[in-house]
């Protein structure tokens, strides 16, 4: 596994080299678009309808649309910044249920770097005795995220990247619910139901089914497959075939004129 | 006569007997659909009824750089399967390399060729394509030994040889006697009933007469059929299938079978 990240971990004073890693697959399976007919994959051009050409990637530019319709164009985005900012720095601890799931973005694996072993086990070790995980902010791909950091299984620290609380969309954006009158013996009911279908979460019986079908599809047609067509192969196969026709006619002609028979 | 307008090919006649004659050229018969290409401004490649074959086979337009302006060509389009030309790929529109073989010219530098005898046409046709290229073949032929050519198609799984007197005119939509096929295969209609696994991983069709069993082929799936059976390999609902074969025996199997097209109801 690659790592997609390397920097330092900053705690306090302490900073421990990491390295993170995905920690999700990529659940969809991979899949082309191509030209039904040749087989050839199809290819996205950026095209300017205005000046009916296609854009050359320096000549594209960014820009935010304003309500009335004017834009503001947006400086270059600098290139790749240098390892500048290349420090996950943790801001506070808390309990993992004070941080509400939905702001949980991507989930990775964070490994110490050379000479990190014992700040990042000792760091694992005091979250873990202490029931607390650190809110950290860091710098992926160009962008600023708040990110939680916590123990992860027996021996790990799982780092989620997050969303910024303001994304979260208010829920008074929708009309308010009117107040249901409810028995106290629909709420027992309903009780009763919940406690009846309770049961231990166990990942393993949750499998990606919809996947699985379309993995298992993929493999039956393996026998079925076929490399993209090839125009220039063909026509030279024609030729071989012309050739071995030819060839298997001089041969009969020649075993007739020797007496054989054919 | 307009020569961007669609004119009925010439057809041949199944000949009686397959037979040798100095005045014949022979050529070989090509599974495909007959395709007229027209190129006056721009191109147009027209079914042997005259529909438009450019419409479904969009990549043919690379024809217009390959074919001069002001020509008309008879030619049979070919999918190309495997070192063969395969019907049911073409007719499937498979992602499979799609080639012309030119066999005659109608037109050319603006004049017309009906009139000129087959001989004289096939000049022109090899004067104007001196050299193959990816989309069009003008494949070769022989003169007088039909009989040779026959067995040689025969030994390659071809379909058959096409015989052309020399001297003869081009005239279009008629079915004439200067133009005659000999044919190796039988074509007919069966039905697959049952469908099964190899151990190299591909399916195999169980062909039986239409309404009767036993088994009388067991034909490897073709290419382009891509329903997997779920349960079961006997089908309730047999697949229509056409298939070419040279004969058949005492017993009623297909010798020297395959696949030419189906249906799935």
């Amino acid at each position: 596994m690659r790592s997609m990240y390397k920097g330092t971990l900053g705690f306090g004073l302490v900073a421990i080299p990491i390295q993170l890693y995905k920690a999700l697959s990529d659940e969809s399976v991979e899949i082309h678009l191509i030209h039904r007919t040749c087989g050839t994959r199809i290819k996205y051009q950026k095209t300017c309808p205005h000046c009916d050409l296609e854009v050359a990637r320096a000549d594209i530019g960014r820009a935010a649309p304003l309500p009335d319709g004017r834009m503001v164009v947006l400086p270059d985005v600098p290139p790749e910044p240098k390892s500048s900012d290349r420090t996950v720095s943790i801001l506070s601890f808390h309990a993992l249920s004070e941080i509400d799931p939905v702001y949980y973005y991507q989930a990775y694996w964070i490994r110490p770097g050379a000479g990190g072993l014992k700040a990042y086990v000792l760091l694992r070790d005091a979250m873990q005795s202490a029931g607390q995980v650190a809110l950290a902010d860091f710098t992926l791909r160009q962008r600023r995220r708040l990110a939680v950091i916590r123990p992860f299984g027996d021996w790990g620290l799982m780092l989620h990247s997050m969303h910024y609380p303001e994304a979260l969309r208010s829920e008074t954006a929708f009309e308010k619910d009117p107040a249901v009158p409810l028995t106290v013996k629909e709420r027992h009911l309903a009780q009763q139901l919940l406690a009846h279908m309770q049961e231990t979460f166990v990942p393993a019986s949750f499998p990606n089914q919809e996947r699985q079908a379309l993995l298992a599809q993929i493999e039956e047609l393996v026998p079925n497959a076929r490399t993209p067509a090839s125009n220039l192969e063909a026509s030279a196969e024609v030729q071989d075939l012309m050739a071995q026709l030819k060839a298997s006619m001089a041969k009969r002609t020649q075993g007739q004129t020797n007496g054989g028979t054919s | 006569m307009d020569p961007s307008q669609f004119i009925a090919p010439m057809l041949a006649m199944t000949a009686e007997r397959p037979f040798d004659s100095p005045d014949w050229w022979y050529e070989v018969k090509w599974d495909g659909y007959r395709a007229l290409i027209h190129h006056q401004d721009r191109l147009k490649i027209f079914s042997r009824r005259g529909q438009d074959l450019l419409a479904q086979y969009p990549e043919l337009q690379h024809l217009q750089d390959v074919i001069p302006h002001h020509t008309i060509l008879d030619a049979e389009l070919v999918a190309w399967v495997d070192g063969h030309p395969s019907f049911s790929a073409l007719q499937r529109r498979l992602a499979v390399p799609h080639l012309i073989m030119a066999f005659d010219c109608l037109y050319s530098q603006q004049r017309w060729l009906l009139h000129e005898p087959f001989s004289q046409r096939r000049l022109e046709l090899e004067a104007l394509l001196p050299v193959p290229n990816e989309y069009l073949v003008v494949p070769s032929g022989v003169q007088g030994t039909g009989l040779n050519l026959l067995q040689a198609v025969k030994q390659q799984h071809l379909e058959g040889v096409v015989a052309k007197r020399l001297d003869s005119r081009y005239i279009p939509g008629k079915r004439v006697p200067s133009w005659q096929k000999f044919l190796i295969t039988q074509r007919a209609w069966f039905e697959t009933v049952a469908i099964t696994r190899l151990k190299s991983g591909g399916w195999q069709w169980w062909i039986a007469d239409t309404g009767g069993r036993p088994p009388i082929a067991r034909l490897p799936a073709p290419a382009g059929w891509d329903r997997v059976p779920t349960e079961g390999h006997l089908l309730t609902h047999p697949i229509a299938v056409q298939v070419e074969y040279r004969s058949r025996t005492e017993g009623g199997m297909l010798r020297h079978a395959r696949i030419r097209q189906w249906r799935e109801s």
